[in-house]
This record gives C-alpha cells, structure tokens and sequence, in this order.
C-alpha cells in the first residue's frame, strides 16, 4: 500500500525533517506514526499526499511511485487517500451536508450518488441530525466526525491522520478512535500521527517512531515508548 | 465540460460573491471605478480623434487642368480613383469665375470676357489618405497642370493627428494596463479570504480547473457588472454634458450618439469580461501550488 525507500525532505533552509526513512506498509494496517515535534511526521504525510515532494529517495502508494507525478495524476492520488487534520480544516460557511457533499462534488461525483453515500458516512459518524448545522454550531469531536466523513466519502483505500485528537479531551478522543478503529476494520489503511501516549498504548497497533527525521523504531503491537 | 458541472461552477460562482458580500463590494466599487477611468479616457480620445477627422474634412485639395484639355469627365473618374480621394467636384472656368468674383465682391471681375482661369477639381480626402502620393499620382494624370493645397495646415494637422493617437493610445494602454494592476489585487484579495477554501479542494482531489473555474466566473461575473456599472454612470453623465453643452456644439462639436454608445458599451463590457476572468485566473495560480 504504501512504500518509502531512504526518503529524504530537506527544506529550502537547510532542515533535514527526514532522513533515509525506510518503511513499508501493507494493505489493512493501522499504523501510529509517534515522536517529539519536530520528528518528521507531518512531512511524511505530506510527502503521502504529494502536498511536499521528496528531495531523494522513493516514496509509492499502491505501486505509484509518487516522485514523477503530473498535477491532474496528483488529483487523482488524492481521491484515494483521505485526511483528517488537528484543525479539522472545515468550510464554515457550508453545512455539515455540504461540507461531506463537497468531497465528492469536486470529483465530478455522479449526482444521483452523492446525497445517500453522503447520508450513509453522517450515519456511520454518528452525525446524521446534525447534517443541517453549520461547524460553528459543532462541539470540537463533532466537527472532528464531520472532517472523518469527509475523508471516507469517498471511499478511500488509505487514511491519513495528523494529530486527529489533538484538540480534543480523552473522552471525546476515545470516540474518534473507536470509529478509527470501525473504519480501519471495514478494510481502510490507517497512518495516524499522534502524540497522545494513552490512545497508542491503550490500542496495541504498529508504532513507528521517529526522531529528528530518523526512523528510530518500528514496533508491531507497541506502545508509544518503547518501556510501555 | 458537463452541464451539469457548468451549473455546479455557476452555482459555486454566485454562492461565492454573495457569501463573501463585503469582499464582493470591494471589488465592484474599485473595477467599476477602474473602468470607469478607461470609459472615460476612452471618450476624449474618440472625440479627440473626431476632432481631427472633422479638420481633415477641411483638407481641400485643387487639381488645376491645362486649357487644352477638353474630356474633364476622364480626369474627374481617374481622380475619383485614387487612393484616399472621397469627393470629386468638377469646377469649370465659369464656375471658378464666378466664385472668385463672389470672393472679391466684384461682380465684373473680366471685363474683356476673357477668364484667365482654368477649369479645376476639388478633392475632399478619406482621413488616412497619404497626401504626397496622392500628389504625385494626380500629377502625373495627363492634362493636369497643377495641384495646389494648403500645406502648411496639412503639415500642422499631420502632426497633430500624430500626437493624438500616439498619446491617445499611450493613455488607453496605460490605463487599461493600471484596470488590469487592479482588478487582479482586488481579485487576489478575495481568493486569499478563501484560500482554505482552495486547500481543501486540492486536498480532497479537485484538479486545478476544477478549482479554478468557479473563481474564474466570478471574476467575470464581477467584472461584468463593474463595466455595467460604469457604462451606466458614464452614459449619465456623459448624455448630461452633452446637454448641457448643446448650445455651444457648433464650436466645440462633441461626439455622441448610438454608435458611440456601442462603442464604449463593447469595449467596457469586453474589458470587464476579460480582465476579470484573467485576475482570476492570474490571482489563483499562487494558490494552486498545494
């Protein structure tokens, strides 16, 4: 599913935030990608969704090598990969509805198709009576479940997650993990960046650590430390 | 592009300017005002142009035939096919006679009965007509013994004619130019309120002309209804002035007119349709690049 071979990313400034990273993750894992700010863990992600390229090494998804990409084949890869982002990145202006809608609507989804796969995600995160709110009118979890439908509306085979309970309190975080968790057990990989040591340790998923743009562990069933 | 699609771009477009009212505002004061500037800049060159076309129409140019021609009907059609050449008007001995005895107020100007004066055509020019080759070539027409004109007010009004439409280009271009600066600032400052906007759509898959259109028909719907808006302020005050100014228009003749309202109406709206869609088009590059 998803391949990177000694990747690299140094920034125009001279900031190495990755290092020959070398991993492979297979089709069905849920993976937790941990380590200090500053380790290099969004830049992979960006570097998964081509929002950066890398400055040598390889990195793939489903056998695409993503290095050589032209703008409309970068579309297309993002229709595959959903992301889920710390500041949920939502449209105020647009209702819970249409903020799911819009994912399918940029991709030139068929009509007839859009308002039930819609419906069908909202119900699935728990958000179908409040399909007609706008963000603002959201607690912080719910706007989180609205940024999660939005990424699996389209059905994606890779899941991308940057600190998805970063603003959010154990409680309400617990929630987004079980559908996580419900998501990832339907057949959708799952790589999520996080910081929060309870929910690493209490899932027992693969850990991958990172530490200065170095890959220093790579755990099967781990903790966020390598003592838990 | 699908229907459909088109729609969803409209749509999208129309959402766009009024969920971003204030946004929206901005740019159609500051475009309107900016065509408005071109409108106006664009009517003194058309009348300044007119101007000169009317002294053009002085321009008179006699072409002296020798005694001994006796087919004045030939010279006339060869005149008449010149280049530049838009009226022949045949003046015989007696009818030049007559009017230089008018001139002079002397009624019995040759006594004798004998008219020194020889038949002549007058020529009225086409305003683009190349003076010294007409010249030449009406010269060279047997039977005509000489060509007379005023050159030093040709010269003066070659001149002129040359100052105007140099400066008057210079200014239209320059203005246009100080529009188009505008409208994509003002543009650009709409697309950055929305750049999260733009992030997302690039994030969840959206190709770049995807993105891209909706903004674009904003931008020609804004620049559609900032050249309406001037069209309208400046055919107010325009038909206003020249009214007001009625009186006096057989020393200061000003353009006006269905014609000239055509005119301005297609070059505003025209600009307003292009460079709208161009400072979209221009002002959302930036912000594709995630």
């Amino acid at each position: 599913m998803l391949i990177a071979k000694n990747l690299t990313k140094i920034y125009n400034n001279g900031v190495v935030a990755l290092d020959q990273v070398s991993l492979t993750v297979q089709k069905g894992e849920f993976v937790f990608l941990v380590g200090p700010s500053g380790a290099g863990k969004t830049t992979f992600l960006n570097l998964v969704i081509r929002q950066e390229v890398p400055s040598s090494g390889l990195i793939a998804v489903n056998r695409q090598n993503l290095a050589h990409l032209k703008k409309k084949e970068i579309a297309f890869l993002r229709r595959n990969i959903g992301v889920i982002f710390q500041d949920y990145k939502l449209l105020p202006q647009k209702t819970v509805y249409e903020n799911v809608a819009f994912a399918l609507e940029v991709i030139e989804a068929k009509a007839r198709s859009i308002k039930p796969r819609v419906y069908e995600v909202l119900e699935l995160v728990g958000l179908l009576n409040k399909a007609n709110l706008l963000p603002s009118e959201l607690s912080g979890g719910e706007q989180q479940r609205v940024c999660l439908a939005r990424a699996l509306v389209n059905r994606p085979l890779l899941l991308l997650a940057d600190e998805p309970t970063g603003n959010l309190d154990p409680d309400t975080s617990w929630g987004i993990m079980e559908l996580l968790r419900e998501v990832n057990k339907r057949g959708t990989t799952i790589v999520m960046a996080t910081h929060n040591q309870q929910i690493v340790d209490r899932m027992r998923r693969r850990v991958i650590a990172l530490d200065r743009g170095k890959l220093v562990r790579d755990t099967p069933k781990g903790g966020y430390t390598l003592e838990t | 592009m699908k229907p459909r699609t088109f729609f969803y771009f409209l749509r999208e477009a129309l959402h766009g300017l009024v969920r971003n009212r204030v946004m929206t505002l901005t740019a159609l004061g500051i475009i309107t005002i900016g065509l408005f500037l071109f409108g106006l800049f664009f009517l003194l060159t058309a009348n300044l142009h007119h101007l000169t076309a009317l002294a053009w129409e002085e321009v008179e140019i006699r072409v002296f035939l020798e005694p001994t021609v006796t087919n004045p009907e030939k010279i006339g059609a060869e005149l008449a096919a010149l280049p530049g050449v838009k009226k022949v008007k045949y003046v015989s001995k007696a009818e030049g006679a007559a009017a230089l005895e008018k001139m002079l107020g002397n009624r019995n100007l040759f006594l004798d009965g004998e008219n020194p004066l020889p038949a002549a055509f007058n020529l009225s020019l086409q305003e683009a007509a190349d003076l010294p080759t007409l010249v030449r070539m009406a010269e060279a027409i047997p039977g005509v013994e000489e060509v007379v004109y005023k050159q030093d007010f040709v010269k003066f009004l070659e001149i002129a004619i040359r100052i105007i439409i140099i400066c008057g280009l210079a200014l239209l271009f320059l203005t246009g130019f100080a529009v188009l600066y505008i409208i994509i600032n003002t543009i650009q400052l709409t697309v950055y309120a929305r750049r999260q906007e733009i992030e997302i759509m690039k994030l969840v898959g959206a190709t770049d002309a995807f993105v891209r259109w909706p903004f674009v028909l904003e931008g020609i719907i804004l620049g559609l209804l900032g050249a309406g808006l001037a069209l309208l302020i400046l055919r107010e005050g325009y038909s206003f002035l020249v009214h007001r100014i009625q009186f006096y228009r057989r020393f200061f003749p000003i353009l006006s007119g269905p014609e000239l309202e055509f005119k301005l109406m297609v070059v505003l709206l025209g600009m307003g349709l292009f460079f709208g869609g161009l400072g979209s088009h221009v002002s959302l590059k930036r912000h594709l690049k995630v």
